[in-house]
């Protein structure tokens, strides 16, 4: 047998929403539409700190051009997964 | 104004701005993430010619933020409006591209000029309010909110307030090791390089 991916990406998310919510300070549900650029938080310091907590609890080592794409829940799910599958 | 600053980071450096500077600077402020906070340019001679103004201006200086490894541009900074009498001028005309990481280095540089470097006493900023991220920036590196100003910038038919911020030389120290420890971060990303 083998897991099923859509598990580890639903896992993936949690673990995703729970580092941006201990980074934001806040608590982030599924749905919630966390987007970058309508954070007033998340700003360019924040990012930095949001970066390397999310290489930590993913385990997973983001390259340089792709931390400015690092902007959403799901686009970190989607750029996680690919180093992930590599 | 032509100036000789020039200052090297972990990652990026500021080094004055050249008239061939022009088409990044157009490009960089017509990119229309960044041009809703910007004043509009029609064209590159335009840019051009504004920096030839520039550069007879006295008490104004405009830095390209620049990769060390390559020189590759990733924005622009400036201090200007020097108020000689009082040792105070404005941190302005800071654009990066969309990815950068040069944020807290770019800071960090222009203020280790601004008060170790040229003297000054204050450095202020005007930031328009709804440019929240650039707002909690200078919050989060420890400027002083001194409050909203009213119709601060013109910016094609309408008038915008602003949010000023302002860092006194007592507190740069503080404001510098929040900025170093970041920049150390960025500059650890940035030497990662591409994915291809």
């Amino acid at each position: 047998m083998t897991d099923d991916p859509r598990d580890a990406d639903q896992r993936m998310e949690e673990i995703v929403r729970e580092t941006l919510g201990v980074v934001l300070g806040r608590a982030i549900r599924p749905g919630d539409p966390v987007v970058r650029e309508r954070q007033p938080d998340w700003d360019s310091l924040k990012h930095i700190e949001v970066v390397f907590a999310l290489e930590d609890a993913l385990g997973v080592r983001f390259e340089a051009d792709e931390i400015g794409e690092l902007t959403s829940v799901a686009s970190i799910v989607e750029r996680a997964g690919r180093h992930r599958a590599s | 104004m032509r100036h000789d600053l020039s200052l090297d980071g972990h990652a990026f450096r500021l080094r004055p701005i050249e008239r061939g500077d022009s088409g990044f600077v157009l490009a960089l402020r017509s990119d229309p993430r960044a041009a809703p906070w910007l004043h509009r340019v029609s064209g590159l001679e335009e840019q051009a010619e504004w920096l030839d103004r520039y550069f007879l201006r006295p008490g104004d200086w405009y830095w390209i933020v620049e990769r060390r490894v390559d020189g590759t541009p990733e924005g622009t900074i400036g201090l200007y409006n020097l108020d000689r009498a009082t040792g105070r001028a404005l941190l302005g005309r800071w654009v990066l591209t969309p990815r950068s990481l040069a944020a807290a280095e770019s800071a960090l540089l222009v203020y280790t000029l601004a008060f170790d470097r040229l003297g000054l006493d204050e450095v202020y900023t005007l930031v328009i309010t709804t440019n929240v991220s650039v707002v909690s920036f200078h919050d989060r590196a420890g400027l002083e909110r001194v409050g909203l100003v009213h119709d601060a910038f013109h910016l094609g038919d309408t008038t915008v307030d602003a949010i000023e911020h302002r860092l006194r030389k007592e507190r740069w120290p503080a404001t510098r090791e929040i900025l170093e420890k970041h920049a150390v971060q960025a500059a650890r990303l940035v030497e990662r390089g591409s994915s291809g």
